[in-house]
């Protein structure tokens, strides 16, 4: 007799059909410029492109992955992955909707994890719906939204979104957030390292530190 | 207009956008539909789903409007089809315009300058799409080994409160990467970060005094936007 699939193996094969379907579509604009407009394939820049992107990309992508999916539930990880904006966007909206309804982030139940996928579901609709809206309106906002008055609310979006997020979950978690904290502002202050190698390095000294806190009895 | 935009912003580059798109919106709704039902087999209730929705909802919005603005630059470079789809999926702006002019680079040109051509705008095109397939990559054939193994390892440990530890550490350290940037860098990112912090205590306390519960919806995008007036104001 066939196995039934569990909720989560359902999630973990329709999450991986859809994101081969996803990236075999993502082909379609180089596709449509080779087959459709003719465009001259240099395979030499092809490849010469393909091996500097995926030098830089291999490191940052496997240590963001390593470090992001244990703390993101099965299904919101297959669509965050798709829709990609995880730590400007995604994220944030996903443990903003958990405290909401009073479920702990750090604390993973079946509840949470249906939660987190409806906001991360709902997330991506919403971020789909505005970014339409722009590209349709794209004359007529490109005035105002590029007003150099503007520019610094926009450039300091990140900023914003996590001294709204931010100080709740750094002060409950105050122990656990001091070594990955410091270490972060030398890292970021210095320039010593690559900004995108930042994270991972943050999370791997952030763990080490807990686990050490925990062995000592310092965090419960 | 430069000739290879007239290619990038073509009506047959919107094929992708549709399919994309479409792609996204289709994969989303089936994990809320399924997970709809799980809530119901869980019991959790309409109200809750109903709040998770509307504070999912708020929250997105400010951050997708940046997105708009990412939009803004990057659409007169690569075209607006091409922009749209890769902003709205996997990228982000600071992401694809450099995997953009390293593409343009392997072609010998610098991305929308002088000699920046179809052949080049296809490298570009190319490197962007390939450079994407790592993360894609990982989820799909390393994503389902990876959780089951630390689950394993979790309950193998037998011990409930570090796994609750662990996480808290993962996304305090996440926030630490995005805290301490304004604190290095000083000026106004770090006043909007303080001003944000600041406004929403107090629209905590406002919830709190005068027992506003609606309002606790909309603290974060409210918090967000007065930390953003906060650096047009300082900028000033």
């Amino acid at each position: 007799m066939k196995k039934e699939l569990t909720y989560d193996e359902n999630a973990h094969r329709f999450g991986r059909i859809s994101l081969i379907v996803g990236t075999i579509a993502t082909c379609v604009f180089p596709a449509i410029l080779i087959f459709g407009f003719h465009v001259p394939v240099d395979i030499r820049s092809i490849l010469s492109g393909a091996g500097n992107i995926l030098i830089l990309m291999i490191p940052v992508s496997l240590s963001e992955f390593l470090s992001i999916s244990p703390m993101i539930g099965t299904s919101a990880m297959y669509i965050m992955v798709l829709t990609g904006n995880f730590t400007n966007l995604k994220i944030p909206s996903s443990i903003a909707a958990m405290e909401a309804v009073g479920l702990d982030p750090a604390n993973y139940t079946d509840e949470s994890d249906v939660i987190s996928t409806i906001a991360m579901g709902v997330s991506t609709i919403v971020c789909i719906v505005v970014i339409a809206l722009g590209a349709l309106l794209i004359v007529p906002l490109s005035g105002p939204l590029s007003n150099p008055v503007l520019s610094p609310a926009f450039e300091n979006i990140v900023p914003a979104l996590f001294g709204a997020l931010g100080m709740g979950m750094m002060s409950k978690n105050f122990k656990l957030a001091i070594a990955p904290f410091i270490l972060g502002v030398v890292l970021l202050a210095t320039g010593v390292i690559p900004g995108a190698l930042v994270l991972p390095i943050l999370i791997l000294v952030g763990i080490v530190a807990a686990r050490v806190m925990y062995k000592k009895n310092w965090v419960k | 207009m430069k000739d290879y935009l007239q290619v990038a912003n073509s009506p047959y580059m919107y094929i992708g956008v549709v399919l994309l798109l479409g792609i996204v919106c289709w994969q989303a709704s089936v994990f809320i539909s399924r997970s709809l039902k799980r809530a119901q087999a869980l019991g959790i209730t309409r109200e809750k789903i109903n709040k998770t929705v509307k504070v999912a909802a708020l929250t997105s919005l400010v951050p997708s409007l940046a997105i708009v603005v990412a939009l803004l630059t990057l659409a007169p470079v690569l075209g607006l089809p091409f922009s749209w789809t890769r902003l709205s999926i996997i990228g982000s702006l600071s992401y694809e315009l450099l995997a953009a002019d390293i593409g343009a680079k392997a072609a010998g040109v610098t991305l929308g300058g002088a000699g920046y051509g179809s052949g080049a705008f296809l490298a570009s095109v190319c490197t962007q799409t390939i450079g994407s397939f790592v993360t894609l990559g990982l989820t799909i054939f390393g994503f389902k080994w990876y959780k089951d193994r630390l689950n394993r390892s979790l309950k193998k440990a037998g011990d409930k409160s570090w796994s609750r530890i662990l996480i808290a550490a993962i996304i305090v350290s996440m926030y630490s990467r995005f805290m301490a940037e304004p604190v290095a860098r000083g000026g106004v990112a770090l006043v909007t970060m303080l001003v944000s912090a600041t406004s929403m205590i107090l629209v905590g306390l406002l919830i709190k005094k005068c027992k506003l519960k609606w309002l606790s919806d909309f603290a974060i995008s409210l918090s967000m936007i007065v930390g953003m007036a906060a650096a047009i104001v300082y900028s000033f």
